[in-house]
Protein backbone atom coordinates (compact mmCIF):
# COMPACT_ATOMS: atom_id res chain seq x y z
CA UNK A 1 0.00 0.00 0.00
CA UNK A 2 1.52 3.56 -0.56
CA UNK A 3 2.77 5.30 1.96
CA UNK A 4 2.97 2.17 4.42
CA UNK A 5 6.12 1.42 6.35
CA UNK A 6 6.79 -1.65 4.26
CA UNK A 7 5.82 -0.19 0.99
CA UNK A 8 7.15 1.31 -1.82
CA UNK A 9 8.44 4.18 -0.45
CA UNK A 10 5.48 6.74 -2.26
CA UNK A 11 4.36 9.01 0.23
CA UNK A 12 6.29 8.31 3.42
CA UNK A 13 10.10 8.03 4.62
CA UNK A 14 9.48 4.44 6.60
CA UNK A 15 10.80 2.87 3.31
CA UNK A 16 12.28 -0.44 2.66
CA UNK A 17 12.32 -3.58 4.13
CA UNK A 18 15.56 -3.21 6.03
CA UNK A 19 17.95 -6.05 5.62
CA UNK A 20 17.15 -9.64 4.68
CA UNK A 21 15.60 -10.60 1.58
CA UNK A 22 12.56 -8.13 0.56
CA UNK A 23 9.47 -9.28 -0.79
CA UNK A 24 8.77 -9.16 -4.55
CA UNK A 25 6.03 -6.99 -4.03
CA UNK A 26 8.63 -3.90 -2.65
CA UNK A 27 10.82 -4.56 -5.03
CA UNK A 28 8.41 -4.64 -8.20
CA UNK A 29 6.20 -1.50 -7.05
CA UNK A 30 9.42 0.36 -5.66
CA UNK A 31 9.16 3.76 -7.21
CA UNK A 32 10.94 6.91 -5.81
CA UNK A 33 12.65 10.10 -6.53
CA UNK A 34 16.26 10.81 -5.45
CA UNK A 35 19.07 13.39 -6.27
CA UNK A 36 22.11 12.08 -8.18
CA UNK A 37 24.58 12.69 -5.88
CA UNK A 38 28.46 13.96 -7.30
CA UNK A 39 26.95 14.53 -10.72
CA UNK A 40 30.32 13.57 -12.45
CA UNK A 41 30.24 16.87 -14.44
CA UNK A 42 31.39 15.89 -18.38
CA UNK A 43 29.06 13.06 -18.10
CA UNK A 44 25.97 14.61 -16.79
CA UNK A 45 25.94 17.77 -18.65
CA UNK A 46 23.25 16.77 -21.82
CA UNK A 47 21.04 14.91 -19.90
CA UNK A 48 17.15 15.67 -20.41
CA UNK A 49 14.50 15.42 -18.98
CA UNK A 50 13.31 11.50 -19.43
CA UNK A 51 16.89 10.14 -20.28
CA UNK A 52 17.48 6.62 -18.77
CA UNK A 53 20.15 5.69 -16.92
CA UNK A 54 20.58 2.27 -15.52
CA UNK A 55 20.87 1.51 -11.82
CA UNK A 56 23.62 -0.99 -10.36
CA UNK A 57 25.90 -1.65 -7.38
CA UNK A 58 29.41 -0.94 -7.51
CA UNK A 59 32.44 -1.83 -5.93
CA UNK A 60 34.60 1.53 -5.09
CA UNK A 61 36.95 1.59 -3.29
CA UNK A 62 37.24 -2.72 -2.98
CA UNK A 63 34.67 -3.73 -0.33
CA UNK A 64 32.32 -0.38 -0.36
CA UNK A 65 29.20 -1.06 -2.42
CA UNK A 66 27.82 1.87 -3.48
CA UNK A 67 24.84 2.33 -5.84
CA UNK A 68 25.11 3.99 -9.15
CA UNK A 69 23.47 5.67 -12.10
CA UNK A 70 25.18 5.16 -15.66
CA UNK A 71 24.72 6.55 -19.07
CA UNK A 72 24.12 4.09 -21.52
CA UNK A 73 28.02 4.34 -22.58
CA UNK A 74 28.59 2.76 -19.33
CA UNK A 75 30.04 5.69 -17.64
CA UNK A 76 29.16 6.89 -13.91
CA UNK A 77 26.92 10.04 -13.54
CA UNK A 78 26.43 9.76 -10.18
CA UNK A 79 25.78 7.87 -6.91
CA UNK A 80 22.18 6.95 -5.40
CA UNK A 81 21.48 7.52 -1.36
CA UNK A 82 17.79 7.61 -1.33
CA UNK A 83 16.31 6.27 2.27
CA UNK A 84 15.32 3.17 0.83
CA UNK A 85 19.18 2.02 -0.57
CA UNK A 86 19.14 -1.27 2.03
CA UNK A 87 15.95 -2.01 -0.27
CA UNK A 88 17.07 -1.45 -3.47
CA UNK A 89 20.33 -3.01 -2.91
CA UNK A 90 18.45 -5.72 -1.79
CA UNK A 91 15.92 -6.25 -5.09
CA UNK A 92 19.23 -5.68 -7.37
CA UNK A 93 20.74 -8.47 -5.35
CA UNK A 94 17.62 -10.31 -6.22
CA UNK A 95 17.92 -9.97 -9.59
CA UNK A 96 15.81 -7.23 -10.02
CA UNK A 97 16.61 -4.14 -12.79
CA UNK A 98 15.88 -0.59 -11.97
CA UNK A 99 16.29 2.58 -14.19
CA UNK A 100 16.71 6.51 -12.78
CA UNK A 101 14.92 8.41 -14.80
CA UNK A 102 15.82 12.03 -15.29
CA UNK A 103 13.60 14.42 -14.07
CA UNK A 104 14.70 17.70 -15.19
CA UNK A 105 17.12 19.34 -17.95
CA UNK A 106 20.55 19.50 -16.32
CA UNK A 107 20.76 22.94 -15.60
CA UNK A 108 23.76 23.02 -13.08
CA UNK A 109 21.59 22.57 -10.26
CA UNK A 110 20.72 19.37 -8.23
CA UNK A 111 19.89 16.96 -10.62
CA UNK A 112 16.64 14.39 -9.42
CA UNK A 113 15.85 11.32 -10.94
CA UNK A 114 12.82 9.04 -10.54
CA UNK A 115 14.09 5.31 -9.98
CA UNK A 116 11.47 2.36 -10.67
CA UNK A 117 11.65 -0.87 -12.33
CA UNK A 118 13.00 -1.39 -15.37
CA UNK A 119 10.10 -2.05 -18.31
CA UNK B 1 40.16 20.37 11.20
CA UNK B 2 36.45 21.01 12.48
CA UNK B 3 34.46 18.58 14.76
CA UNK B 4 30.61 18.52 13.75
CA UNK B 5 28.07 17.37 15.96
CA UNK B 6 24.59 17.68 15.20
CA UNK B 7 21.57 15.51 14.05
CA UNK B 8 20.84 13.15 11.13
CA UNK B 9 17.54 13.37 9.80
CA UNK B 10 15.43 12.01 7.26
CA UNK B 11 13.59 15.29 5.76
CA UNK B 12 10.34 14.68 3.69
CA UNK B 13 8.41 17.25 1.85
CA UNK B 14 5.65 15.87 0.73
CA UNK B 15 4.19 18.78 -2.05
CA UNK B 16 8.10 19.02 -3.73
CA UNK B 17 8.39 15.01 -3.51
CA UNK B 18 11.50 15.05 -1.74
CA UNK B 19 12.67 12.30 0.75
CA UNK B 20 16.67 12.36 2.03
CA UNK B 21 18.98 12.16 4.56
CA UNK B 22 20.50 14.96 5.87
CA UNK B 23 19.35 16.94 9.09
CA UNK B 24 22.03 19.99 10.16
CA UNK B 25 24.78 17.85 10.94
CA UNK B 26 24.79 15.82 8.33
CA UNK B 27 24.33 18.58 5.73
CA UNK B 28 26.98 21.45 7.46
CA UNK B 29 29.15 18.29 7.35
CA UNK B 30 28.64 17.41 4.36
CA UNK B 31 29.01 21.07 2.86
CA UNK B 32 32.37 21.32 5.27
CA UNK B 33 33.74 18.45 2.86
CA UNK B 34 33.22 20.70 -0.48
CA UNK B 35 35.62 23.40 1.02
CA UNK B 36 38.34 21.71 3.61
CA UNK B 37 39.73 18.40 4.48
CA UNK B 38 39.58 16.15 7.55
CA UNK B 39 35.70 17.01 8.80
CA UNK B 40 34.45 14.54 11.81
CA UNK B 41 31.26 14.08 12.56
CA UNK B 42 29.35 12.73 15.52
CA UNK B 43 25.86 12.37 15.23
CA UNK B 44 22.98 9.53 16.46
CA UNK B 45 21.45 7.39 13.82
CA UNK B 46 18.43 4.87 13.64
CA UNK B 47 19.64 1.74 12.91
CA UNK B 48 17.75 1.33 9.24
CA UNK B 49 19.46 4.39 7.79
CA UNK B 50 23.38 4.00 9.13
CA UNK B 51 23.77 2.37 5.79
CA UNK B 52 22.81 5.92 4.03
CA UNK B 53 24.52 7.99 6.17
CA UNK B 54 27.93 5.94 5.52
CA UNK B 55 26.93 5.82 1.92
CA UNK B 56 26.83 9.75 1.64
CA UNK B 57 30.04 10.16 4.03
CA UNK B 58 32.47 9.07 1.93
CA UNK B 59 34.83 12.53 2.46
CA UNK B 60 33.78 13.03 5.83
CA UNK B 61 34.86 10.74 9.15
CA UNK B 62 31.24 9.23 10.94
CA UNK B 63 31.10 8.59 14.88
CA UNK B 64 27.19 7.10 15.28
CA UNK B 65 25.75 6.23 18.07
CA UNK B 66 23.25 4.29 17.88
CA UNK B 67 19.35 5.90 18.76
CA UNK B 68 16.04 3.81 18.73
CA UNK B 69 14.62 5.54 15.48
CA UNK B 70 16.03 8.57 12.79
CA UNK B 71 13.83 10.94 13.38
CA UNK B 72 12.04 12.38 10.85
CA UNK B 73 10.91 15.92 9.72
CA UNK B 74 8.10 15.91 7.70
CA UNK B 75 6.76 19.07 5.45
CA UNK B 76 4.10 19.29 4.12
CA UNK B 77 5.57 22.11 1.75
CA UNK B 78 8.93 23.77 1.89
CA UNK B 79 7.46 26.55 3.81
CA UNK B 80 5.64 25.00 6.57
CA UNK B 81 6.51 24.24 9.65
CA UNK B 82 7.88 20.65 10.01
CA UNK B 83 5.99 17.67 11.71
CA UNK B 84 8.75 16.36 13.58
CA UNK B 85 8.58 12.22 14.70
CA UNK B 86 8.74 10.67 16.85
CA UNK B 87 6.42 12.80 18.90
CA UNK B 88 7.97 12.44 22.08
CA UNK B 89 11.52 13.76 20.56
CA UNK B 90 8.83 17.05 18.84
CA UNK B 91 8.12 17.38 22.68
CA UNK B 92 11.75 17.16 23.87
CA UNK B 93 10.43 14.52 26.20
CA UNK B 94 13.92 14.03 28.75
CA UNK B 95 13.11 10.12 28.64
CA UNK B 96 14.77 9.73 25.50
CA UNK B 97 17.16 12.39 25.42
CA UNK B 98 20.85 11.21 25.02
CA UNK B 99 24.30 12.89 25.09
CA UNK B 100 27.56 13.21 23.30
CA UNK B 101 30.62 14.51 24.41
CA UNK B 102 32.62 16.56 22.05
CA UNK B 103 36.43 17.33 22.76
CA UNK B 104 37.93 19.21 20.12
CA UNK B 105 40.17 22.42 18.75
CA UNK B 106 37.28 23.49 16.79
CA UNK B 107 33.53 22.55 16.75
CA UNK B 108 30.20 22.93 14.97
CA UNK B 109 27.25 22.02 17.54
CA UNK B 110 23.99 21.88 16.22
CA UNK B 111 21.07 22.00 18.69
CA UNK B 112 19.08 18.20 18.56
CA UNK B 113 15.78 17.53 19.18
CA UNK B 114 16.52 13.61 20.14
CA UNK B 115 19.31 14.93 22.40
CA UNK B 116 22.05 16.96 23.33
CA UNK B 117 26.15 17.47 22.52
CA UNK B 118 28.34 18.73 25.40
CA UNK B 119 30.92 20.31 23.99
CA UNK B 120 34.62 21.51 25.34
CA UNK B 121 36.48 23.28 22.46
CA UNK B 122 38.76 26.13 21.53
CA UNK B 123 36.79 27.95 19.18
CA UNK B 124 33.12 26.71 18.70
CA UNK B 125 30.31 27.95 16.53
CA UNK B 126 27.23 27.29 17.92
CA UNK B 127 23.59 26.90 15.78
CA UNK B 128 21.20 25.85 18.33
CA UNK B 129 18.41 24.89 16.07
CA UNK B 130 15.12 23.79 17.33
CA UNK B 131 11.79 24.65 16.21
CA UNK B 132 10.18 24.50 19.64
CA UNK B 133 12.96 24.94 22.57
CA UNK B 134 16.62 26.31 21.41
CA UNK B 135 18.86 26.68 24.36
CA UNK B 136 22.07 28.36 25.29
CA UNK B 137 25.40 26.85 24.55
CA UNK B 138 26.79 26.65 27.85
CA UNK B 139 23.21 25.05 29.37
CA UNK B 140 24.50 21.66 29.44
CA UNK B 141 27.91 22.09 30.02
CA UNK B 142 29.66 23.24 26.84
CA UNK B 143 32.76 25.28 27.04
CA UNK B 144 34.55 27.04 24.29
CA UNK B 145 37.56 29.71 24.64
CA UNK B 146 36.09 31.61 21.91
CA UNK B 147 32.25 31.09 20.86
CA UNK B 148 30.18 32.37 17.98
CA UNK B 149 26.80 31.54 18.18
CA UNK B 150 24.63 31.51 14.92
CA UNK B 151 20.64 32.04 15.04
CA UNK B 152 18.03 32.49 13.12
CA UNK B 153 15.55 35.36 14.18
CA UNK B 154 13.01 33.01 15.94
CA UNK B 155 15.64 31.11 17.81
CA UNK B 156 17.21 34.05 18.88
CA UNK B 157 14.12 35.85 20.30
CA UNK B 158 13.39 32.58 21.75
CA UNK B 159 17.16 32.47 23.19
CA UNK B 160 17.43 36.07 24.57
CA UNK B 161 13.50 37.73 24.59
CA UNK B 162 14.20 40.22 21.92
CA UNK B 163 12.38 40.41 18.98
CA UNK B 164 14.86 42.83 17.43
CA UNK B 165 18.04 41.06 15.78
CA UNK B 166 20.55 44.02 16.88
CA UNK B 167 19.17 43.80 20.63
CA UNK B 168 19.25 39.82 20.63
CA UNK B 169 22.70 40.09 19.41
CA UNK B 170 23.60 42.25 22.13
CA UNK B 171 22.04 39.62 24.39
CA UNK B 172 24.19 37.23 23.20
CA UNK B 173 27.53 38.81 23.64
CA UNK B 174 26.21 39.84 26.79
CA UNK B 175 25.90 35.90 27.50
CA UNK B 176 29.68 35.27 26.99
CA UNK B 177 29.84 35.05 22.63
CA UNK B 178 32.37 36.57 21.35
CA UNK B 179 30.20 36.73 18.06
CA UNK B 180 26.75 36.57 17.71
CA UNK B 181 25.16 36.04 13.75
CA UNK B 182 21.35 36.53 13.57
CA UNK B 183 19.85 35.61 10.29
CA UNK B 184 17.04 37.09 9.11
CA UNK B 185 16.18 35.75 5.35
CA UNK B 186 15.69 37.79 2.65
CA UNK B 187 17.22 40.72 4.55
CA UNK B 188 20.73 38.93 5.33
CA UNK B 189 21.72 38.65 8.81
CA UNK B 190 22.67 41.00 11.80
CA UNK B 191 26.75 39.93 12.84
CA UNK B 192 27.57 41.73 16.13
CA UNK B 193 31.53 41.76 18.45
CA UNK B 194 32.35 43.81 21.39
CA UNK B 195 33.39 45.86 18.38
CA UNK B 196 30.10 46.67 16.71
CA UNK B 197 27.32 45.35 14.82
CA UNK B 198 27.27 45.23 11.37
CA UNK B 199 24.81 43.63 8.94
CA UNK B 200 25.83 41.50 6.08
CA UNK B 201 22.91 40.97 3.16
CA UNK B 202 21.26 38.46 1.52
CA UNK B 203 21.82 37.48 -2.42
CA UNK B 204 19.67 37.57 -5.06
CA UNK B 205 18.43 34.24 -6.74
CA UNK B 206 16.33 33.07 -9.46
CA UNK B 207 14.76 30.52 -6.84
CA UNK B 208 14.85 28.90 -3.41
CA UNK B 209 15.02 25.99 -1.86
CA UNK B 210 14.77 26.94 1.72
CA UNK B 211 15.29 23.17 3.43
CA UNK B 212 18.80 23.16 5.20
CA UNK B 213 19.56 26.62 4.18
CA UNK B 214 20.51 27.26 7.55
CA UNK B 215 22.68 24.41 8.12
CA UNK B 216 24.86 25.42 4.98
CA UNK B 217 25.48 28.96 6.52
CA UNK B 218 26.89 27.94 9.63
CA UNK B 219 29.16 25.74 8.00
CA UNK B 220 30.07 28.50 5.81
CA UNK B 221 30.54 30.72 8.80
CA UNK B 222 32.02 27.88 10.67
CA UNK B 223 35.06 27.27 7.95
CA UNK B 224 35.63 30.91 7.66
CA UNK B 225 35.80 32.24 10.99
CA UNK B 226 37.28 29.06 12.91
CA UNK B 227 39.55 27.62 10.15
CA UNK B 228 39.79 30.25 7.31
CA UNK B 229 40.42 32.92 9.96
CA UNK B 230 38.17 35.58 8.15
CA UNK B 231 36.64 38.20 10.44
CA UNK B 232 33.01 37.46 11.88
CA UNK B 233 31.20 39.74 9.12
CA UNK B 234 33.57 38.38 5.98
CA UNK B 235 33.04 34.94 7.23
CA UNK B 236 29.21 35.81 7.38
CA UNK B 237 29.47 37.83 4.09
CA UNK B 238 31.37 34.68 2.40
CA UNK B 239 28.34 31.93 4.11
CA UNK B 240 25.97 34.37 2.54
CA UNK B 241 27.10 34.38 -0.68
CA UNK B 242 27.31 30.45 -0.56
CA UNK B 243 24.00 30.09 1.05
CA UNK B 244 22.57 31.63 -1.96
CA UNK B 245 24.10 29.37 -4.29
CA UNK B 246 22.87 26.50 -2.31
CA UNK B 247 19.24 27.57 -2.50
CA UNK B 248 19.11 28.20 -6.00
CA UNK B 249 21.02 24.79 -7.14
CA UNK B 250 20.49 22.57 -4.04
CA UNK B 251 24.01 22.35 -4.49
CA UNK B 252 26.88 22.49 -1.91
CA UNK B 253 28.72 25.64 -2.65
CA UNK B 254 32.76 24.57 -3.68
CA UNK B 255 35.18 27.05 -3.04
CA UNK B 256 35.11 27.94 -6.94
CA UNK B 257 31.76 29.03 -6.21
CA UNK B 258 32.91 31.02 -3.11
CA UNK B 259 34.73 33.18 -4.89
CA UNK B 260 33.14 33.92 -8.25
CA UNK B 261 31.88 36.96 -8.88
CA UNK B 262 28.33 38.09 -9.64
CA UNK B 263 27.05 37.79 -6.53
CA UNK B 264 24.11 40.44 -6.31
CA UNK B 265 23.18 41.55 -2.96
CA UNK B 266 19.23 42.32 -1.90
CA UNK B 267 18.62 46.13 -1.72
CA UNK B 268 16.78 46.32 1.81
CA UNK B 269 14.09 49.12 1.90
CA UNK B 270 12.92 50.50 4.96
CA UNK B 271 9.85 48.69 6.38
CA UNK B 272 7.45 51.64 6.14
CA UNK B 273 8.34 51.31 2.39
CA UNK B 274 7.42 48.11 2.06
CA UNK B 275 4.26 47.23 -0.08
CA UNK B 276 1.89 44.56 0.43
CA UNK B 277 1.57 41.77 -1.22
CA UNK B 278 -2.23 40.93 -2.47
CA UNK B 279 -3.00 37.37 -2.11
CA UNK B 280 -5.39 36.41 -5.05
CA UNK B 281 -7.48 33.38 -5.05
CA UNK B 282 -10.48 31.33 -4.75
CA UNK B 283 -11.54 30.40 -1.22
CA UNK B 284 -15.03 28.60 -2.43
CA UNK B 285 -14.21 25.51 -0.63
CA UNK B 286 -11.62 24.42 2.64
CA UNK B 287 -8.80 22.97 -0.08
CA UNK B 288 -9.25 26.62 -1.47
CA UNK B 289 -8.81 28.02 1.88
CA UNK B 290 -6.25 26.10 3.23
CA UNK B 291 -4.27 27.28 0.41
CA UNK B 292 -4.74 31.10 0.83
CA UNK B 293 -4.34 30.27 4.59
CA UNK B 294 -0.66 28.46 3.52
CA UNK B 295 0.06 30.96 1.84
CA UNK B 296 -0.67 34.28 4.12
CA UNK B 297 1.55 32.77 6.88
CA UNK B 298 4.18 32.34 4.84
CA UNK B 299 4.10 35.82 3.48
CA UNK B 300 3.69 37.11 7.10
CA UNK B 301 6.54 34.23 8.11
CA UNK B 302 8.90 36.36 6.01
CA UNK B 303 7.99 39.45 7.61
CA UNK B 304 5.49 40.64 4.59
CA UNK B 305 3.07 43.07 4.61
CA UNK B 306 -0.05 40.60 3.42
CA UNK B 307 -3.76 42.03 2.46
CA UNK B 308 -6.12 38.86 1.92
CA UNK B 309 -9.63 39.23 0.58
CA UNK B 310 -10.47 36.55 2.38
CA UNK B 311 -8.82 37.77 5.46
CA UNK B 312 -9.59 41.27 5.04
CA UNK B 313 -12.55 41.57 3.41
CA UNK B 314 -14.07 38.19 3.74
CA UNK B 315 -17.05 36.37 2.03
CA UNK B 316 -19.93 37.87 0.62
CA UNK B 317 -22.23 39.56 -2.62
CA UNK B 318 -20.19 40.95 -5.22
CA UNK B 319 -21.18 44.24 -5.22
CA UNK B 320 -20.11 44.23 -0.93
CA UNK B 321 -16.43 43.42 -1.75
CA UNK B 322 -15.64 44.18 -4.79
CA UNK B 323 -14.69 47.92 -3.55
CA UNK B 324 -12.65 46.68 -1.02
CA UNK B 325 -10.94 44.06 -3.11
CA UNK B 326 -10.05 46.49 -5.54
CA UNK B 327 -9.02 49.06 -2.49
CA UNK B 328 -6.35 46.17 -1.15
CA UNK B 329 -5.26 46.02 -4.78
CA UNK B 330 -4.69 49.30 -5.58
CA UNK B 331 -2.83 50.04 -2.26
CA UNK B 332 -0.42 46.50 -2.69
CA UNK B 333 3.00 46.25 -4.68
CA UNK B 334 2.35 43.15 -5.97
CA UNK B 335 -0.11 39.93 -6.62
CA UNK B 336 0.39 36.36 -5.42
CA UNK B 337 -2.08 34.52 -7.87
CA UNK B 338 -3.39 31.21 -6.62
CA UNK B 339 -4.39 30.35 -10.33
CA UNK B 340 -5.86 26.71 -9.68
CA UNK B 341 -9.51 26.38 -11.02
CA UNK B 342 -8.93 29.54 -13.17
CA UNK B 343 -11.14 31.38 -11.00
CA UNK B 344 -13.30 34.48 -13.02
CA UNK B 345 -12.14 36.54 -9.77
CA UNK B 346 -8.87 35.77 -9.95
CA UNK B 347 -8.49 36.11 -13.47
CA UNK B 348 -9.97 39.49 -13.21
CA UNK B 349 -7.62 40.44 -10.23
CA UNK B 350 -4.71 39.43 -12.16
CA UNK B 351 -6.08 41.37 -15.09
CA UNK B 352 -6.51 44.83 -12.45
CA UNK B 353 -3.32 44.41 -10.98
CA UNK B 354 -1.49 44.35 -14.95
CA UNK B 355 -3.49 47.32 -15.27
CA UNK B 356 -1.91 49.11 -12.61
CA UNK B 357 1.18 47.86 -13.30
CA UNK B 358 1.98 45.51 -10.85
CA UNK B 359 4.00 42.24 -10.80
CA UNK B 360 2.05 39.28 -10.56
CA UNK B 361 3.54 36.07 -9.25
CA UNK B 362 0.89 32.96 -10.26
CA UNK B 363 0.93 29.94 -8.51
CA UNK B 364 -0.28 26.85 -10.33
CA UNK B 365 -0.09 23.19 -9.65
CA UNK B 366 -2.78 21.29 -11.07
CA UNK B 367 -4.20 22.55 -14.16
CA UNK B 368 -3.54 21.34 -17.53
CA UNK B 369 -0.99 22.57 -19.69
CA UNK B 370 -2.71 24.53 -22.47
CA UNK B 371 -4.29 26.25 -20.17
CA UNK B 372 -0.76 27.60 -19.14
CA UNK B 373 0.17 29.14 -22.50
CA UNK B 374 0.12 31.80 -20.81
CA UNK B 375 3.64 33.46 -21.81
CA UNK B 376 4.94 31.41 -24.25
CA UNK B 377 8.96 31.51 -24.00
CA UNK B 378 8.94 34.39 -21.79
CA UNK B 379 6.69 32.40 -19.21
CA UNK B 380 9.20 31.51 -16.05
CA UNK B 381 8.77 27.77 -14.96
CA UNK B 382 10.44 26.44 -11.68
CA UNK B 383 10.43 23.47 -9.79
CA UNK B 384 10.93 25.01 -6.32
CA UNK B 385 9.88 27.45 -4.26
CA UNK B 386 10.85 30.86 -5.09
CA UNK B 387 11.24 33.58 -2.85
CA UNK B 388 13.13 36.47 -3.97
CA UNK B 389 13.77 40.22 -2.90
CA UNK B 390 13.04 42.55 -5.81
CA UNK B 391 13.81 46.13 -6.23
CA UNK B 392 10.65 47.43 -4.52
CA UNK B 393 11.53 45.72 -1.47
CA UNK B 394 9.00 43.32 -1.70
CA UNK B 395 9.10 39.26 -1.72
CA UNK B 396 7.87 37.36 -4.47
CA UNK B 397 7.22 33.92 -3.37
CA UNK B 398 5.33 31.01 -5.37
CA UNK B 399 5.83 26.91 -5.60
CA UNK B 400 5.87 25.14 -8.82
CA UNK B 401 5.60 25.25 -12.14
CA UNK B 402 4.70 29.17 -13.71
CA UNK B 403 5.55 32.53 -12.91
CA UNK B 404 3.10 34.38 -15.13
CA UNK B 405 3.49 38.15 -17.22
CA UNK B 406 -0.04 39.18 -17.33
CA UNK B 407 1.25 41.34 -19.99
CA UNK B 408 1.91 38.54 -21.88
CA UNK B 409 -1.34 36.52 -20.88
CA UNK B 410 -3.42 39.21 -22.72
CA UNK B 411 -1.74 39.28 -25.69
CA UNK B 412 -1.35 35.05 -26.09
CA UNK B 413 -4.03 32.68 -27.59
CA UNK B 414 -5.34 31.44 -24.04
CA UNK B 415 -8.76 30.71 -25.10
CA UNK B 416 -9.94 28.40 -23.14
CA UNK B 417 -9.11 30.46 -19.93
CA UNK B 418 -9.74 33.99 -21.48
CA UNK B 419 -12.77 33.63 -24.08
CA UNK B 420 -15.01 31.29 -22.08
CA UNK B 421 -14.26 32.85 -18.77
CA UNK B 422 -15.42 36.64 -20.02
CA UNK B 423 -19.16 36.67 -19.91
CA UNK B 424 -18.63 35.38 -16.54
CA UNK B 425 -16.55 38.19 -15.49
CA UNK B 426 -18.64 40.77 -16.57
CA UNK B 427 -21.80 39.32 -14.92
CA UNK B 428 -19.80 39.34 -11.79
CA UNK B 429 -18.49 42.30 -11.65
CA UNK B 430 -20.55 44.58 -14.21
CA UNK B 431 -19.93 46.91 -17.02
CA UNK B 432 -16.38 47.41 -18.67
CA UNK B 433 -16.08 51.06 -16.95
CA UNK B 434 -14.83 48.50 -14.03
CA UNK B 435 -11.87 48.27 -15.50
CA UNK B 436 -9.06 50.63 -15.83
CA UNK B 437 -8.24 52.23 -18.59
CA UNK B 438 -5.43 49.94 -20.03
CA UNK B 439 -6.98 46.56 -18.91
CA UNK B 440 -10.00 47.83 -21.12
CA UNK B 441 -8.14 48.19 -24.10
CA UNK B 442 -6.13 44.78 -23.32
CA UNK B 443 -9.18 42.13 -21.70
CA UNK B 444 -11.53 43.80 -24.04
CA UNK B 445 -10.09 42.75 -27.19
CA UNK B 446 -9.99 39.12 -25.75
CA UNK B 447 -13.07 39.00 -24.60
CA UNK B 448 -14.71 40.30 -27.49
CA UNK B 449 -12.75 37.19 -29.81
Amino acid sequence: MSGSPSGSGRGDVEVGAGFGTPSTDVCGSLDIETNLNSPVRNVVQGLKRGDELEVVLHEEPPGRTVLVAKVSSGRIAGSLTPPSLDTIVNCIENGFQYVAVVLADVDGGVIRVRVRGRR
Amino acid sequence: MIHVVGGTYLEQCREQRWCELFGSGLRASLALAEIQRNVQFSTFIGGRQRGVLLAKSAKIQVHAIEAPQTVIFDYVHALARPDIRPDDYARGDGALRQSIDVKSDKVLRFGMVEGSAKVSARMATYDPQSPTAPVNFEENGSKADRLAVVANRHEAERLTGKALATDACKAILKNGAEVAVVKCGAHGCVVATSKGISTVPAYRTKKVWPIGSGDVFSALFANGWMEVGMSPKDAADRASRGTSHFVETVLFPSRRDLGRKGFVPLKQLPVRKHKKVYLAGPFFNFAQRWLIEEFRSALRQANLKVFSPFHDVGRGEAQLIYDPDIKGLRESGVVLACLDGLDPGTLYEIGYAHSLGLKVIAFVSGEHPEALKIGGNSTRRTMLFVSALDNKGVILMTTSLVTASPKIWLKSNAPVSTRALSPFLFKRFGNRSHWPERQRQGTLRVASE
